[in-house]
């Protein structure tokens, strides 16, 4: 193999504004990066097209092993055997590890995975670790998507014959800002600049906006304006959205998704039928490891067999004196995964309900992503919706993919004489947005759900006589409180007049443009006059670094209520 | 009724301010061009924007009154689905994704204002209220600053509370 070229680049790096000029835009490529499987798409002239490895694979596996000194990627790497890639040595699952600290429970369920998980419960990025030559040797998540990355452009490059540079990459709905800052890192030391990071359903309500176009080329379709829901569940997350298309335009009206996914499913029929798995993984010896990968790979191939049968045999020698013999019935699969399908129904619900729509109004369900075969899923969410079919019009596994490779296209300023990227998708924030005021609560300044680009502003002001400091915290999420949402970032606002309580007018504007980059401007202004007092700060977000989940304790304990907002009754002149 | 309305002079920028310039700017105006999206640009793009849209440093300046028809283009007696059409086909011209010439999300957000206004019946009926009460009470000219704000803020006010409620 070549070498690794990895570029580590500097902290601003993500923007690639240091990237070369070239006259013509260069066509960016679309990736869709799962949790278990990844593919690579871009628009060929004529329509989207799907590049295949030299195994003739369009979707390859996401993982790196590490082995001797070079990792090499699932795109390049032949694999004798299944369980090579279960035995300690291949990492994989990066996308449910990255960017989270080692006290998410994402991380805690992560550690039935055959390579090493270790957590210390302090907030900071949990230890990796792969086995190479009986060694755990250390890595990151945003290491093994580097290499992951690099062999795609690899490849890529390979076929393209030409430098691949601009990418618009997949990313779940309920990615926090500091998660999509690793995916850019991610993506820097792999070389790629980020034109786009497109949540996975948006994605596909793109190419289902081009398919629509299509029709009405073909003189099939009416014209008029059409919603659909889209659900999509894949290996690590599932996601759900409301869009109304007409005309090439995409809009989407909501938004909703979760870690959720066949990793869980997984997980929860390996622990039924090995109880006492937590117990194996304890001591981590080669065994052990052993047996997981053994019960893993059994326990995948049985929930694939289900989605076509009503039992399945499940026969497994695990070593170590461990054998599981028996029937694993699709009823008992749906009991033991009920919390599971709880959660989803409650994402399509939650996304109707933000949407406004009323089920009768949805012309199609959209079913993609691995986990749409299971038939409790399809059943599930296509009863949500009052309908017998889902949408056929596309392959439930590549549909995120073509969307992004369009989103490439259409972003790049490629031309179609025929009009087929004649499309725009109008996207919409997938969290709220706000900063912490009124003790410990979260204001939203952006809604969740907003268009894109939004500016927002909110009205604030003092919470103590004479205070002349305030400091503001930004999070991002759903919760009432800020201690449930994710810090994004944290400023201290100075010289505000010594006034009574509650007089001062602090003015924190949000701004998302539309390469989704969230700016805070905060200021003081003139009562009455609506004139800055001093210059306006103006923050770029997310801020924070690993171990962001200090941050906050160090500021209360720093300086506790003191720099406190309230938010303001005044009403914005 | 409606050649009244024309006269009166809304601005409805992102931030929703009025504007106390007499009413005959053209449309011209209005779009304040800025650099474009490109990534390549964008220190270009903050500069301008920071200073620009800083909440009201400077509203007083900008320039461009028109109506919330007169941003989406359509006439005033508009169907539903003429507004939600216009809106569309002009996103797909000024929505930075695509934009080819000169411009940025301000443009995009106006036109996207005026749509969520328009499109919701009670907004709109809220909306066409303060216009007409404008242009009865002060006439057919300009009115002072003090009165003009006034009026403006109603409409804020209404479509604030809608905002929060609809988060679009």
């Amino acid at each position: 193999m070549a070498e690794q070229a990895y570029t580590v680049a500097s902290d601003s790096e993500t923007t690639g504004e240091d990237k070369p000029t070239s006259v013509y835009p260069e066509l960016a490529i679309g990736i869709d990066i799962g949790t278990s499987q990844c593919s690579i798409a871009l628009w060929n002239g004529s329509e989207v097209q799907l590049l295949k490895n030299s195994r003739n694979q369009k979707m390859m596996r996401s993982y790196v092993t590490f082995r001797d000194e070079i990792p090499s990627g699932g795109v390049s790497a032949h694999l004798s055997h299944e369980d090579e890639m279960l035995s300690g040595s291949a990492v994989f699952n990066m996308k449910r590890l990255i960017g989270r600290a080692d006290t998410d429970p994402v991380v805690h369920l992560s550690k039935t995975l055959p390579f090493l998980v270790q957590t210390l419960n302090i907030g900071v990025r949990p230890f990796i670790a792969a086995l190479v030559n009986n060694v755990w040797r250390s890595t990151t998540p945003e290491e093994v998507l580097a290499v992951f990355l690099v062999e795609l452009r690899a490849m890529a490059e390979l076929q393209l014959k030409r430098v691949v540079r601009n990418v618009v990459l997949t990313i779940p709905v309920s990615f926090s800002r500091f998660q999509l800052t690793r995916i850019e890192r991610a993506c820097a030391m792999a070389g790629l600049h980020v034109l786009r990071l497109m949540p996975e359903p948006t994605s596909v309500a793109l190419l289902y906006a081009q398919q629509q176009q299509q029709l009405i080329h073909d003189n099939m379709g009416s014209g008029s304006e059409k919603l659909a829901l889209i659900f999509n569940m894949g290996a690590g997350y599932c996601d759900v959205c409301v869009t109304a298309t007409a005309g090439g335009v995409s809009q989407i009206k909501a938004l909703s998704g979760t870690v959720v996914g066949g990793e869980d499913i997984l997980q929860n029929v390996m622990r039924h039928l090995l109880p006492n798995l937590d117990n194996l993984l304890s001591s981590r010896g080669l065994g052990e490891i052993k047996s997981m990968v053994l019960l893993r790979i059994a326990t995948q191939d049985a929930i694939h067999r289900l989605s076509s049968q009503d039992g399945v045999r499940v026969e497994v020698d695990l070593k170590n004196g461990l054998n599981i013999y028996r029937i694993l019935t699709r009823a008992e699969f749906e009991e033991i995964n009920q919390e599971v399908f709880g959660k989803c129904e409650n994402l399509v619900r939650q996304c109707m309900n933000d949407a406004k729509v009323h089920v009768g109004d949805i012309s199609d369900v959209i079913l993609v992503g691995g986990c749409s075969y299971i038939p409790k899923i399809r059943s599930l969410v296509l009863g949500l919706c009052n309908k017998e079919e889902p949408y056929l019009g596309m392959n439930p596994l590549e549909a995120a993919v073509c969307g992004a490779a369009l989103e490439g296209a259409v972003a790049s300023g490629v031309n179609d004489s025929l009009g087929a990227l004649d499309l725009l998708t109008i996207q919409a924030t997938p969290l709220s947005l706000g900063i912490r005021a009124d003790g410990s609560n979260f204001v939203p300044i952006i809604h969740r759900n907003t268009t894109m680009p939004a500016r927002k502003e909110l009205i604030f002001t003092t919470a103590h006589e004479n205070q002349t400091e305030a400091l503001i915290a930004v999070y991002e999420g759903e919760g009432m409180r800020v201690e449930e949402n994710h810090l994004l970032g944290y400023f201290k606002l100075v010289g505000i007049p010594p006034a009574p309580k509650g007089s001062p007018e602090i003015s924190i504007c949000m701004d998302i443009d539309a390469s989704n980059v969230l700016r805070v401007f905060a200021g003081m202004l003139m009562p009455g006059v609506g004139r800055p007092v001093h210059p306006f700060l103006e923050v770029k977000m997310p801020t924070v670094d690993d171990g962001h989940g200090w941050c906050t304790e160090a500021l209360m304990k720093m300086y506790g209520s003191t720099l406190e907002l309230h938010t303001s009754q005044k009403k914005m002149p | 009724m409606s050649g009244i309305q024309m006269k009166t002079s809304f601005q409805f920028s992102p931030e929703c301010y009025l504007s106390n310039k007499s009413p005959n700017h053209n449309k011209s105006q209005s779009s304040m061009s800025f650099p474009t999206r490109n990534s390549l640009k964008k220190f270009t793009i903050k500069s301008s924007v920071s200073s620009e849209t800083l909440p009201r440093t400077n509203r007083k300046s900008s320039s461009a009154p028109s109506s919330l028809y007169e941003i989406l283009r359509v006439k005033e007696n508009a169907s539903a689905v003429e507004i939600k059409t216009a809106y569309r086909s002009l996103a797909k011209i000024v929505h930075p994704d695509v934009a080819t010439s000169e411009s940025d999300s301000r443009d995009f957000m106006e036109i996207h204002k005026a749509y969520t206004t328009l499109y919701d019946p009670t907004a709109r009926a809220n909306y066409d209220l303060s216009i007409a009460r404008t242009s009865a009470r002060y006439g057919s000219s300009g009115y002072s600053t003090g009165l003009g704000s006034r009026s403006d803020f109603a409409v804020v006010g209404q479509m604030r509370r809608w905002e929060t409620d609809q988060c679009w």
